[in-house]
This record gives C-alpha cells, structure tokens and sequence, in this order.
C-alpha cells in the first residue's frame, strides 16, 4: 500500500460521479435496428427476390439465408456482449454457427469436384460480393463503434465476431437479392462475404479496440 | 459497491477501490516483477475508473475486475515485448521482461512455439548468454538469434493472450 497509489484513490474518488451502466439489451436493440436497416436498404435499392417477398423460397436459397442469419444472430449477440469485461468466452454458438455455414460452401466444392454441380452454376459472382460487403459496412461500423465504447478484454475475439456478423448480414442481404439460385453460386460468392469480412475485421480493428 | 459507485457514492466507491488495490497486488504478485506491482495496480485502478459503465449491476464484481486485470497485464506484456524491438542493443534484458517470462510456465509456453526460437529465447532471455554466444551454442547465425527472439517474444505474447 503506497502513498501514490492511495493519492491515486482519492483523485479517482474525487472525480467519480454517477455512470449510466452499458445496456447489453440497448445494444442487441441497436444491432437488430442496424441489421433490419440494412435489408430495408438493400431491398429499396436492389429488390428482394419474387419466391422470398412470396415466402416460398427455393429450398437451397433458404437453408443458405437460414445459415447466414443464425451466425449473424449469434456472432452479433457476442460482438456485443463482447464490449463488457468478463472471463470467459461468451462466443460458444459463434464457432458452430460459422461451421454450419461452412457446410455450403464445402458441399459446393464437392459438387463442383464430383460434377453434380455445373461449372457454369457459379455464375458471375464478383458484384455479388461487393454488394454483400457493402453491406457489411453499417453493421462493422456499429459493432465497432459500440465495442469501443466498452472495453473488449480480448480485442482480437471481439474483432473477428464483429466481422462475421457484420458478414453473414451482408451475405444475407445479398442472398435475399440475387437471382441466381444453386449452392455453387451462393455457397462461393456469397459465403465468401462473411470470411473475407471476418477476416478483415480480425486483421484491421484489435488496434482500434485496445483501450 | 459497485452498483453504489455507479450510483455516485463516493464512499462506497473508495471502499471498493481500496479492496480491489489489495485485490490487485496480490493478484499481480504472482504474474510480475515486484518493481512492476504497482504501476500495473495503478493501471488497472485507472482503468476501472474509466470503464465503470461497463460494470453489469447484477453479476459479481471481482470476475469483472479480474477480466480487466488479465487485460492490463496482456497490455504491459505487448508493450514490453515492443520496447524490446525499438532496442538497439538486444543483449540488454529490462528487468521486467525478464520477470515476466520467468513467471509464464516458460517449460509449457516454450513448448508451444518453433524450437530454434525457443532456444533463442531460452539462452539470451532465461540464460543471459550474449547474442554471439548465443549462435555459437545454437549453430544459428547471429541474425537468425536476433529474428528468433523477435519471433519467438511476440508469438509467447500471442500465446497468453488468447489463454
């Protein structure tokens, strides 16, 4: 027990008025708000598929859209619990969303591989996957912004959920517009959205984050 | 306490970061040199001044102080290990660093990492051999030691941190 560090005490306690407590309920509000935005915007500028707006989707599209929201429901509830202190990893569904997804694009290449999948199925993908990172943008923003204004314990975790729920938002938005149907276009350019998002994500804000 | 300092009670809010510095030391007592206590107790306090919002009223408070003293340590653990790159003498040890690998279960982390660099580390860190002595045990030139233990430092901190 030393002199300055008890000086430091009563600068604290001097300084110390009342706080308002970080709401995980606010941020799970913001998120869902962010992420509901950002299917409002990609349908008002790019129009959801006719089988999707008619609730009767082809089934491979909707088990790829099913995928994709449970990882952004699950890496995003992380993300954001992520901005509190804990011990522990509050990240378990996270990794098993993320495999589950990661079952589509591995049955792709397998039908690719083995021929039940057409080459030609893969289709042209490369504006699918700007716009699913485009629309990745707002929900990365948000998550890094709330994250921020917390205090991450394990930036590089909190980085990466950050990035595959802000991915797997964009991939969903993408899958919601495009016509093209198969697992070989969806399970590639699509899928490709929240790895390539996670990835840059876990690359590019744990500086951002260290507090 | 905590919900109380949340609140605006100075008095509760003393109590609790008298407990916590105490908390603190002993914590930090098994993880670092005793030179380095308390400035990494007066760093964490700060901290927990600063992030007090992120406190959740209806769960204990000492998990909460522990994750953030985890994160101060990890932190002074980076910055040591980048104070060590901007040196330009590499045989010099800051008594810190040293401290600390002495106190990470160097058998177990060492062992997670590529030999060459643990060997490295082992003979210029643990043992204080120089670096030209240390190539001549090791058989590695003296600009592989020095990238090895550049290497090797930053991959142990990697190590703890996502422990």
């Amino acid at each position: 027990m030393t002199r300055s560090s008890t000086e430091l005490i009563d600068s604290l306690v001097e300084d110390a008025g009342p706080v308002r407590p970080v709401s995980a309920v606010t941020g799970r509000l913001l998120l869902l708000a962010v992420g509901m935005a950002t299917l409002a915007v990609m349908h008002a500028l790019a129009g959801f598929r006719d089988d999707m707006l008619r609730l009767s989707p082809d089934p491979e599209v909707a088990l790829a859209a099913g995928l994709m929201a449970l990882l952004a429901v699950a890496a995003g509830l992380a993300a954001v619990r992520m901005a509190r202190p804990q011990v522990g990893a509050p990240s378990a569904g996270a990794p098993w969303a993320l495999m589950a997804l990661l079952v589509v694009p591995i049955v792709a290449l397998g039908g690719l591989a083995s021929g039940s999948i057409p080459l030609s199925q893969i289709g042209p993908g490369v504006d699918c996957l700007g716009a699913g990172l485009a629309a990745s943008v707002a929900t990365l923003g948000f998550l890094a912004w709330w994250q921020k204004r917390g205090a991450p314990v394990n930036p590089p975790r909190a980085a990466w959920l950050a990035g595959l729920a802000a991915g797997a938002i964009g991939s969903l938005a993408v899958t919601l517009e495009c016509p093209t149907d198969g697992l070989g276009h969806i399970g590639l350019w699509h899928v490709a959205v929240t790895l390539i998002a996670g990835i840059a994500a876990r690359i590019a804000l744990p500086p951002l984050l260290r507090w | 306490m905590m919900a109380a300092a949340q609140a605006g009670d100075r008095a509760s809010y003393r109590l609790l970061l008298t407990s916590s510095r105490t908390w603190l030391a002993r914590y930090y007592s098994s993880r670092t040199a005793p030179q380095m206590i308390d400035d990494l107790v007066q760093e964490t306090l700060l901290s927990v001044h600063s992030k007090r919002a992120t406190y959740d009223p209806a769960r204990s408070f000492y998990p909460w102080l522990a994750a953030i003293a985890r994160y101060r340590w990890i932190d002074w653990l980076r910055k040591t290990v980048r104070t060590e790159e901007l040196a330009d003498d590499m045989v010099s040890v800051e008594s810190g660093e040293e401290a600390i690998l002495s106190k990470l279960s160097l058998e177990t982390l060492l062992s997670r990492i590529p030999p060459a660099q643990a060997s490295a580390i082992l003979w210029t860190r643990i043992n204080g051999r120089s670096i030209r002595e240390t190539a001549a045990i090791t058989g590695q030139s003296e600009s592989l030691v020095k990238v090895n233990v550049h290497r090797g430092l930053h991959k142990l901190a990697a190590l703890v941190e996502s422990e």
